[in-house]
Protein backbone atom coordinates (compact mmCIF):
# COMPACT_ATOMS: atom_id res chain seq x y z
CA UNK A 1 0.00 0.00 0.00
CA UNK A 2 1.34 3.44 -0.93
CA UNK A 3 1.67 5.85 1.93
CA UNK A 4 2.00 9.65 2.01
CA UNK A 5 5.77 9.35 2.60
CA UNK A 6 6.15 7.22 -0.53
CA UNK A 7 4.32 9.79 -2.64
CA UNK A 8 6.54 12.58 -1.30
CA UNK A 9 9.70 10.61 -2.08
CA UNK A 10 8.47 9.79 -5.61
CA UNK A 11 7.59 13.48 -6.28
CA UNK A 12 11.00 14.55 -4.96
CA UNK A 13 12.65 11.85 -7.03
CA UNK A 14 10.86 12.91 -10.23
CA UNK A 15 12.11 16.50 -9.78
CA UNK A 16 15.65 15.33 -9.01
CA UNK A 17 15.73 13.05 -12.06
CA UNK A 18 14.38 15.80 -14.33
CA UNK A 19 16.94 18.27 -13.01
CA UNK A 20 19.79 15.77 -13.50
CA UNK A 21 18.81 15.09 -17.10
CA UNK A 22 18.57 18.80 -17.82
CA UNK A 23 21.84 19.68 -16.10
CA UNK A 24 23.81 16.87 -17.72
CA UNK A 25 22.38 16.40 -21.17
CA UNK A 26 21.11 19.82 -22.23
CA UNK A 27 23.21 20.35 -25.37
CA UNK A 28 22.80 24.10 -25.50
CA UNK A 29 24.58 24.31 -22.14
CA UNK A 30 27.51 22.16 -23.26
CA UNK A 31 27.91 22.87 -26.99
CA UNK A 32 31.02 24.80 -27.92
CA UNK A 33 33.14 25.49 -30.97
CA UNK A 34 36.73 24.27 -30.81
CA UNK A 35 39.36 25.86 -33.02
CA UNK A 36 42.80 24.29 -33.31
CA UNK A 37 45.67 26.32 -34.79
CA UNK A 38 48.91 25.23 -36.42
CA UNK A 39 50.81 25.16 -33.13
CA UNK A 40 48.13 22.75 -31.80
CA UNK A 41 46.69 25.42 -29.52
CA UNK A 42 43.03 24.51 -28.99
CA UNK A 43 40.58 27.19 -27.91
CA UNK A 44 36.88 26.74 -27.18
CA UNK A 45 34.19 29.34 -27.89
CA UNK A 46 30.54 29.13 -26.78
CA UNK A 47 28.33 28.04 -29.67
CA UNK A 48 25.43 30.20 -28.42
CA UNK A 49 27.36 33.48 -28.82
CA UNK A 50 27.23 34.79 -32.39
CA UNK A 51 30.61 36.13 -33.45
CA UNK A 52 33.14 36.30 -36.28
CA UNK A 53 36.68 35.27 -35.40
CA UNK A 54 39.89 36.09 -37.24
CA UNK A 55 42.41 33.28 -36.74
CA UNK A 56 46.01 33.51 -37.95
CA UNK A 57 47.72 30.69 -39.82
CA UNK A 58 50.85 30.33 -41.94
CA UNK A 59 49.06 31.69 -45.06
CA UNK A 60 47.31 34.59 -43.34
CA UNK A 61 43.99 35.17 -41.62
CA UNK A 62 41.06 32.78 -41.75
CA UNK A 63 37.61 34.07 -40.75
CA UNK A 64 35.27 31.76 -38.85
CA UNK A 65 31.63 32.54 -38.18
CA UNK A 66 29.65 31.22 -35.22
CA UNK A 67 25.91 31.75 -35.54
CA UNK A 68 22.91 30.19 -33.85
CA UNK A 69 24.86 27.23 -32.49
CA UNK A 70 26.52 26.50 -35.85
CA UNK A 71 29.98 27.34 -37.18
CA UNK A 72 31.64 27.66 -40.58
CA UNK A 73 34.71 28.87 -42.42
CA UNK A 74 33.72 32.22 -43.87
CA UNK A 75 36.94 33.28 -45.62
CA UNK A 76 40.38 31.77 -46.01
CA UNK A 77 43.59 32.64 -47.88
CA UNK A 78 43.96 29.03 -49.16
CA UNK A 79 43.65 28.38 -52.90
CA UNK A 80 41.02 25.67 -53.15
CA UNK A 81 38.58 26.84 -50.42
CA UNK A 82 37.77 23.26 -49.42
CA UNK A 83 37.19 24.53 -45.87
CA UNK A 84 34.58 27.05 -47.04
CA UNK A 85 32.85 24.47 -49.20
CA UNK A 86 32.38 22.29 -46.09
CA UNK A 87 29.61 24.77 -45.14
CA UNK A 88 27.95 25.01 -41.75
CA UNK A 89 28.80 22.54 -39.01
CA UNK A 90 25.51 22.06 -37.21
CA UNK A 91 25.85 18.93 -35.03
CA UNK A 92 28.24 18.08 -32.23
CA UNK A 93 31.03 15.87 -33.52
CA UNK A 94 31.19 17.53 -36.96
CA UNK A 95 34.54 18.98 -37.98
CA UNK A 96 36.20 20.75 -40.90
CA UNK A 97 39.73 21.96 -41.47
CA UNK A 98 41.74 24.33 -43.59
CA UNK A 99 44.86 22.19 -43.97
CA UNK A 100 46.92 24.73 -45.97
CA UNK A 101 46.37 27.35 -43.27
CA UNK A 102 46.48 24.72 -40.52
CA UNK A 103 43.24 25.64 -38.76
CA UNK A 104 40.56 23.17 -37.75
CA UNK A 105 37.04 23.72 -36.56
CA UNK A 106 34.90 21.27 -34.56
CA UNK A 107 31.56 21.39 -32.79
CA UNK A 108 31.71 19.84 -29.35
CA UNK A 109 28.78 19.05 -27.11
CA UNK A 110 26.75 16.57 -25.16
CA UNK A 111 24.70 15.37 -28.13
CA UNK A 112 27.46 14.04 -30.40
CA UNK A 113 26.08 11.25 -32.60
CA UNK A 114 29.50 9.93 -33.54
CA UNK A 115 32.93 9.54 -32.00
CA UNK A 116 34.47 10.27 -35.42
CA UNK A 117 33.42 10.86 -39.00
CA UNK A 118 35.12 8.73 -41.66
CA UNK A 119 35.68 10.39 -45.04
CA UNK B 1 8.86 3.48 1.97
CA UNK B 2 12.07 1.53 1.30
CA UNK B 3 10.74 0.36 -2.07
CA UNK B 4 9.90 3.95 -3.14
CA UNK B 5 13.33 5.16 -2.07
CA UNK B 6 14.96 2.35 -4.08
CA UNK B 7 12.99 3.32 -7.20
CA UNK B 8 14.11 6.95 -6.84
CA UNK B 9 17.73 5.89 -6.35
CA UNK B 10 17.66 3.75 -9.51
CA UNK B 11 16.14 6.62 -11.51
CA UNK B 12 18.78 9.03 -10.23
CA UNK B 13 21.62 6.67 -11.06
CA UNK B 14 20.21 6.25 -14.58
CA UNK B 15 19.93 10.01 -15.02
CA UNK B 16 23.51 10.53 -13.91
CA UNK B 17 24.99 7.80 -16.13
CA UNK B 18 26.63 10.24 -18.51
CA UNK B 19 29.10 8.77 -20.95
CA UNK B 20 32.76 9.23 -20.04
CA UNK B 21 34.48 11.90 -22.14
CA UNK B 22 38.00 10.53 -22.30
CA UNK B 23 41.08 12.69 -22.82
CA UNK B 24 41.58 14.23 -26.24
CA UNK B 25 44.52 15.69 -28.19
CA UNK B 26 44.45 17.27 -31.65
CA UNK B 27 47.41 18.26 -33.79
CA UNK B 28 48.49 18.56 -37.42
CA UNK B 29 50.58 15.68 -38.75
CA UNK B 30 50.69 13.44 -41.87
CA UNK B 31 49.33 16.40 -43.85
CA UNK B 32 46.06 16.36 -41.95
CA UNK B 33 44.43 16.96 -38.58
CA UNK B 34 45.02 14.09 -36.17
CA UNK B 35 42.53 13.63 -33.33
CA UNK B 36 43.24 11.07 -30.59
CA UNK B 37 40.84 10.25 -27.76
CA UNK B 38 41.92 7.98 -24.93
CA UNK B 39 39.34 6.64 -22.49
CA UNK B 40 41.41 7.42 -19.41
CA UNK B 41 41.81 10.41 -17.08
CA UNK B 42 44.39 13.05 -18.08
CA UNK B 43 46.90 11.91 -15.45
CA UNK B 44 47.10 8.52 -17.19
CA UNK B 45 46.46 9.68 -20.76
CA UNK B 46 48.72 12.72 -21.14
CA UNK B 47 52.08 10.94 -21.43
CA UNK B 48 50.59 8.38 -23.83
CA UNK B 49 49.09 11.11 -26.03
CA UNK B 50 52.35 13.07 -26.07
CA UNK B 51 54.34 10.01 -27.15
CA UNK B 52 51.76 9.08 -29.81
CA UNK B 53 51.99 12.60 -31.22
CA UNK B 54 55.80 12.37 -31.36
CA UNK B 55 55.56 8.99 -33.12
CA UNK B 56 53.27 10.43 -35.79
CA UNK B 57 55.44 13.50 -36.35
CA UNK B 58 58.46 11.23 -36.75
CA UNK B 59 56.50 9.14 -39.24
CA UNK B 60 55.70 12.23 -41.26
CA UNK B 61 59.38 13.17 -41.50
CA UNK B 62 60.27 9.63 -42.57
CA UNK B 63 57.57 8.95 -45.15
CA UNK B 64 57.03 12.31 -46.84
CA UNK B 65 57.54 11.63 -50.55
CA UNK B 66 58.10 15.24 -51.56
CA UNK B 67 60.13 18.24 -50.33
CA UNK B 68 62.50 17.37 -47.46
CA UNK B 69 61.11 14.01 -46.33
CA UNK B 70 63.46 11.05 -45.82
CA UNK B 71 61.60 9.20 -48.58
CA UNK B 72 61.93 12.23 -50.89
CA UNK B 73 65.73 12.13 -50.52
CA UNK B 74 65.74 8.39 -51.29
CA UNK B 75 63.53 8.97 -54.31
CA UNK B 76 65.99 11.51 -55.67
CA UNK B 77 68.88 9.05 -55.32
CA UNK B 78 66.91 6.18 -56.87
CA UNK B 79 65.88 8.31 -59.86
CA UNK B 80 69.55 9.10 -60.51
CA UNK B 81 70.31 5.37 -60.51
CA UNK B 82 72.26 5.45 -57.25
CA UNK B 83 72.21 2.34 -55.02
CA UNK B 84 70.74 3.28 -51.62
CA UNK B 85 70.80 1.74 -48.17
CA UNK B 86 67.36 1.77 -46.63
CA UNK B 87 66.89 2.25 -42.89
CA UNK B 88 65.22 -0.86 -41.45
CA UNK B 89 61.95 0.94 -40.69
CA UNK B 90 61.68 2.13 -44.32
CA UNK B 91 62.78 -1.26 -45.70
CA UNK B 92 60.20 -3.14 -43.63
CA UNK B 93 57.47 -0.70 -44.76
CA UNK B 94 58.47 -1.26 -48.38
CA UNK B 95 58.41 -5.06 -47.92
CA UNK B 96 54.89 -4.80 -46.51
CA UNK B 97 53.82 -2.48 -49.35
CA UNK B 98 55.28 -4.86 -51.93
CA UNK B 99 53.18 -7.72 -50.54
CA UNK B 100 50.03 -5.53 -50.63
CA UNK B 101 50.81 -4.40 -54.17
CA UNK B 102 51.01 -8.04 -55.22
CA UNK B 103 47.74 -8.99 -53.46
CA UNK B 104 45.97 -5.99 -55.03
CA UNK B 105 47.17 -7.07 -58.51
CA UNK B 106 48.97 -3.76 -58.89
CA UNK B 107 45.96 -1.53 -58.17
CA UNK B 108 47.67 -0.33 -54.99
CA UNK B 109 50.89 0.90 -56.53
CA UNK B 110 53.29 2.82 -54.26
CA UNK B 111 55.65 3.49 -57.21
CA UNK B 112 53.08 5.83 -58.74
CA UNK B 113 54.69 9.09 -57.54
CA UNK B 114 55.60 10.44 -60.98
CA UNK B 115 52.03 9.97 -62.20
CA UNK B 116 50.73 11.75 -59.08
CA UNK B 117 53.16 14.58 -59.87
CA UNK B 118 51.95 14.75 -63.50
CA UNK B 119 48.43 15.36 -62.20
CA UNK B 120 49.69 17.91 -59.64
CA UNK B 121 48.23 16.02 -56.66
CA UNK B 122 51.62 15.93 -54.91
CA UNK B 123 51.18 19.58 -53.94
CA UNK B 124 49.31 20.46 -50.76
CA UNK B 125 47.48 23.05 -52.84
CA UNK B 126 47.27 22.12 -56.51
CA UNK B 127 47.96 25.00 -58.89
CA UNK B 128 45.20 25.95 -61.34
CA UNK B 129 46.60 24.18 -64.39
CA UNK B 130 45.21 21.75 -66.98
CA UNK B 131 45.35 17.96 -66.53
CA UNK B 132 48.37 16.23 -68.08
CA UNK B 133 48.34 15.43 -71.79
CA UNK B 134 47.50 11.94 -73.05
CA UNK B 135 51.06 11.74 -74.42
CA UNK B 136 52.63 12.45 -71.00
CA UNK B 137 50.40 9.85 -69.38
CA UNK B 138 51.32 7.33 -72.07
CA UNK B 139 55.04 7.81 -71.35
CA UNK B 140 54.38 6.86 -67.73
CA UNK B 141 52.16 3.92 -68.75
CA UNK B 142 54.87 2.61 -71.09
CA UNK B 143 57.32 2.53 -68.18
CA UNK B 144 54.64 1.23 -65.71
CA UNK B 145 56.91 1.32 -62.65
CA UNK B 146 56.01 -0.85 -59.67
CA UNK B 147 57.72 -1.93 -56.44
CA UNK B 148 59.03 -4.96 -58.35
CA UNK B 149 61.38 -2.50 -60.07
CA UNK B 150 63.07 -1.77 -56.75
CA UNK B 151 65.62 -4.55 -56.45
CA UNK B 152 68.22 -5.49 -53.84
CA UNK B 153 71.85 -5.73 -55.01
CA UNK B 154 74.73 -6.33 -52.59
CA UNK B 155 72.76 -5.12 -49.58
CA UNK B 156 71.58 -1.97 -51.35
CA UNK B 157 68.45 -1.10 -53.30
CA UNK B 158 68.49 0.13 -56.88
CA UNK B 159 65.69 1.20 -59.16
CA UNK B 160 65.43 -0.42 -62.59
CA UNK B 161 63.31 2.48 -63.91
CA UNK B 162 63.93 6.23 -63.65
CA UNK B 163 60.13 6.75 -63.63
CA UNK B 164 59.90 4.97 -60.25
CA UNK B 165 59.07 7.46 -57.48
CA UNK B 166 57.79 6.09 -54.20
CA UNK B 167 54.65 7.78 -52.91
CA UNK B 168 53.21 5.94 -49.93
CA UNK B 169 50.16 8.22 -49.72
CA UNK B 170 47.77 5.25 -49.79
CA UNK B 171 49.65 3.32 -47.13
CA UNK B 172 51.81 5.46 -44.83
CA UNK B 173 48.83 6.90 -42.97
CA UNK B 174 47.72 3.37 -42.08
CA UNK B 175 51.23 2.45 -40.94
CA UNK B 176 51.37 5.61 -38.82
CA UNK B 177 47.99 4.93 -37.22
CA UNK B 178 49.15 1.39 -36.34
CA UNK B 179 52.29 2.86 -34.76
CA UNK B 180 50.31 5.40 -32.71
CA UNK B 181 48.02 2.65 -31.40
CA UNK B 182 51.07 0.57 -30.40
CA UNK B 183 52.48 3.56 -28.47
CA UNK B 184 49.17 3.94 -26.61
CA UNK B 185 49.13 0.22 -25.77
CA UNK B 186 52.66 0.42 -24.35
CA UNK B 187 51.32 3.05 -21.93
CA UNK B 188 48.65 0.60 -20.78
CA UNK B 189 45.82 2.26 -22.73
CA UNK B 190 43.11 -0.25 -23.65
CA UNK B 191 40.40 2.01 -25.12
CA UNK B 192 41.21 4.72 -27.67
CA UNK B 193 40.57 6.09 -31.12
CA UNK B 194 43.27 7.48 -33.43
CA UNK B 195 41.67 9.50 -36.21
CA UNK B 196 44.00 10.83 -38.92
CA UNK B 197 41.90 13.12 -41.08
CA UNK B 198 38.91 10.78 -41.17
CA UNK B 199 40.76 7.46 -41.45
CA UNK B 200 41.06 5.76 -38.09
CA UNK B 201 41.70 2.83 -35.82
CA UNK B 202 39.93 2.06 -32.56
CA UNK B 203 41.05 0.08 -29.56
CA UNK B 204 38.57 -1.41 -27.09
CA UNK B 205 35.33 0.48 -26.50
CA UNK B 206 34.00 3.93 -25.63
CA UNK B 207 33.06 3.26 -22.02
CA UNK B 208 30.17 0.82 -21.94
CA UNK B 209 29.39 0.98 -25.65
CA UNK B 210 31.06 0.37 -28.99
CA UNK B 211 32.70 3.23 -30.90
CA UNK B 212 30.30 4.99 -33.27
CA UNK B 213 31.85 6.03 -36.59
CA UNK B 214 29.86 8.09 -39.09
CA UNK B 215 30.67 7.52 -42.77
CA UNK B 216 30.22 10.64 -44.85
CA UNK B 217 27.61 10.53 -47.61
CA UNK B 218 29.63 11.08 -50.81
CA UNK B 219 26.57 12.21 -52.73
CA UNK B 220 25.45 15.00 -50.45
CA UNK B 221 25.73 16.58 -47.02
CA UNK B 222 25.39 14.45 -43.91
CA UNK B 223 26.14 10.90 -42.91
CA UNK B 224 25.43 7.84 -45.04
CA UNK B 225 25.83 5.19 -42.36
CA UNK B 226 27.03 4.64 -38.82
CA UNK B 227 29.51 1.86 -38.20
CA UNK B 228 29.59 0.57 -34.62
CA UNK B 229 32.76 -1.31 -33.73
CA UNK B 230 34.87 -2.38 -30.80
CA UNK B 231 38.59 -2.59 -31.39
CA UNK B 232 41.08 -3.36 -32.53
CA UNK B 233 39.72 -2.42 -35.92
CA UNK B 234 40.53 0.21 -38.55
CA UNK B 235 37.99 2.08 -40.68
CA UNK B 236 39.39 3.56 -43.91
CA UNK B 237 37.48 5.28 -46.70
CA UNK B 238 38.62 6.43 -50.15
CA UNK B 239 36.35 9.03 -51.76
CA UNK B 240 36.41 11.01 -54.98
CA UNK B 241 35.47 14.17 -53.05
CA UNK B 242 38.68 14.34 -50.99
CA UNK B 243 41.03 16.02 -53.50
CA UNK B 244 39.94 17.13 -56.93
CA UNK B 245 39.97 19.97 -59.42
CA UNK B 246 37.84 21.12 -62.30
CA UNK B 247 39.16 21.99 -65.73
CA UNK B 248 36.92 23.17 -68.56
CA UNK B 249 33.83 21.84 -66.82
CA UNK B 250 35.25 18.39 -66.09
CA UNK B 251 36.08 17.10 -62.63
CA UNK B 252 39.27 15.14 -61.91
CA UNK B 253 39.98 13.48 -58.54
CA UNK B 254 43.17 12.14 -56.97
CA UNK B 255 42.51 8.36 -56.97
CA UNK B 256 44.47 7.38 -60.05
CA UNK B 257 44.15 4.06 -61.84
CA UNK B 258 47.67 2.80 -62.63
CA UNK B 259 46.22 0.84 -65.61
CA UNK B 260 44.88 3.91 -67.42
CA UNK B 261 46.80 6.77 -65.79
CA UNK B 262 43.48 8.59 -65.21
CA UNK B 263 41.23 8.96 -62.15
CA UNK B 264 39.15 5.82 -61.50
CA UNK B 265 35.56 6.74 -62.33
CA UNK B 266 33.32 3.78 -61.40
CA UNK B 267 33.27 4.41 -57.64
CA UNK B 268 32.34 7.44 -55.53
CA UNK B 269 33.45 6.17 -52.13
CA UNK B 270 34.58 2.90 -50.65
CA UNK B 271 34.97 1.95 -46.98
CA UNK B 272 36.79 -1.07 -45.57
CA UNK B 273 37.29 -2.50 -42.08
CA UNK B 274 40.36 -4.48 -41.08
CA UNK B 275 42.42 -4.86 -37.93
CA UNK B 276 45.63 -3.77 -39.69
CA UNK B 277 45.35 -0.06 -40.58
CA UNK B 278 48.08 -0.27 -43.25
CA UNK B 279 46.21 -3.06 -45.05
CA UNK B 280 42.91 -1.18 -44.68
CA UNK B 281 44.52 1.97 -46.11
CA UNK B 282 45.96 0.18 -49.17
CA UNK B 283 42.76 -1.83 -49.69
CA UNK B 284 40.50 1.24 -49.60
CA UNK B 285 42.52 2.65 -52.51
CA UNK B 286 42.88 -0.62 -54.46
CA UNK B 287 39.20 -1.56 -54.18
CA UNK B 288 38.17 1.98 -55.17
CA UNK B 289 40.39 1.82 -58.25
CA UNK B 290 39.13 -1.70 -59.10
CA UNK B 291 35.63 -0.28 -59.80
CA UNK B 292 33.06 -3.04 -60.41
CA UNK B 293 35.76 -5.71 -59.95
CA UNK B 294 36.25 -4.82 -56.28
CA UNK B 295 35.01 -8.21 -54.91
CA UNK B 296 37.87 -9.94 -56.71
CA UNK B 297 40.48 -7.63 -55.18
CA UNK B 298 38.79 -7.80 -51.74
CA UNK B 299 39.16 -11.58 -51.85
CA UNK B 300 42.82 -11.48 -52.82
CA UNK B 301 43.60 -8.86 -50.13
CA UNK B 302 41.70 -10.70 -47.38
CA UNK B 303 39.17 -7.89 -46.86
CA UNK B 304 35.73 -9.06 -45.73
CA UNK B 305 33.92 -5.89 -44.60
CA UNK B 306 33.34 -3.45 -47.50
CA UNK B 307 30.82 -0.74 -48.32
CA UNK B 308 30.95 0.78 -51.81
CA UNK B 309 29.02 3.70 -53.23
CA UNK B 310 29.31 3.24 -57.01
CA UNK B 311 29.08 6.16 -59.41
CA UNK B 312 25.74 4.71 -60.54
CA UNK B 313 23.38 2.24 -58.89
CA UNK B 314 22.66 1.10 -55.36
CA UNK B 315 25.14 1.04 -52.49
CA UNK B 316 26.94 -2.30 -52.19
CA UNK B 317 27.86 -3.93 -48.88
CA UNK B 318 29.32 -7.28 -47.90
CA UNK B 319 27.60 -9.50 -45.30
CA UNK B 320 30.51 -8.83 -42.89
CA UNK B 321 29.99 -5.06 -43.18
CA UNK B 322 26.22 -5.41 -42.83
CA UNK B 323 26.73 -6.61 -39.25
CA UNK B 324 28.23 -3.24 -38.26
CA UNK B 325 26.04 -0.85 -40.26
CA UNK B 326 23.19 1.40 -39.16
CA UNK B 327 21.77 3.58 -41.92
CA UNK B 328 21.52 7.13 -40.64
CA UNK B 329 19.89 10.17 -42.26
CA UNK B 330 18.16 8.04 -44.91
CA UNK B 331 18.27 4.37 -45.83
CA UNK B 332 19.68 4.17 -49.35
CA UNK B 333 18.84 1.47 -51.86
CA UNK B 334 21.49 -1.18 -51.28
CA UNK B 335 22.42 -4.71 -52.19
CA UNK B 336 24.52 -7.28 -50.37
CA UNK B 337 27.45 -8.71 -52.32
CA UNK B 338 29.62 -11.60 -51.19
CA UNK B 339 33.26 -11.05 -52.13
Amino acid sequence: MIRAGDILIIIFGAFAVGFSWFAIFNPSETASVQIVQADATAKNYPAWRDEILNISGPLGETRIEIHDGKARFLASPCANKVCIRAGWLAHAGEAAACLPNRISLALLGGDARFDAVNF
Amino acid sequence: MKRAAAVVLILLLTACAREPDGTRRQFFALGTLVDITVMAPPEKADAALRDAEQALLEFERRWRAWNEGQLAVLNGQLTEGQPVILAENIASGIRQARQLERESRGLFNPAIGKLVELWGFHQEERKAEPPPSDADIQVWLDAAPSLNDLVAENGKFVSRKPQLWLDMGAFAKGLAVNAAIEVLKKHGITDAIVNAGGDLKVLGTHGERRWRIGVRDPRGPGILAAIEVSGPVSVFTSGDYERWFEWEGRRYHHLLDPRSGYPAMQTTSLTVLHEDAARADAAATALFVAGDDWPLIARSMGIEAVMRVPAEGPVEITPAMQAYINWEDRQPEYRVIKP
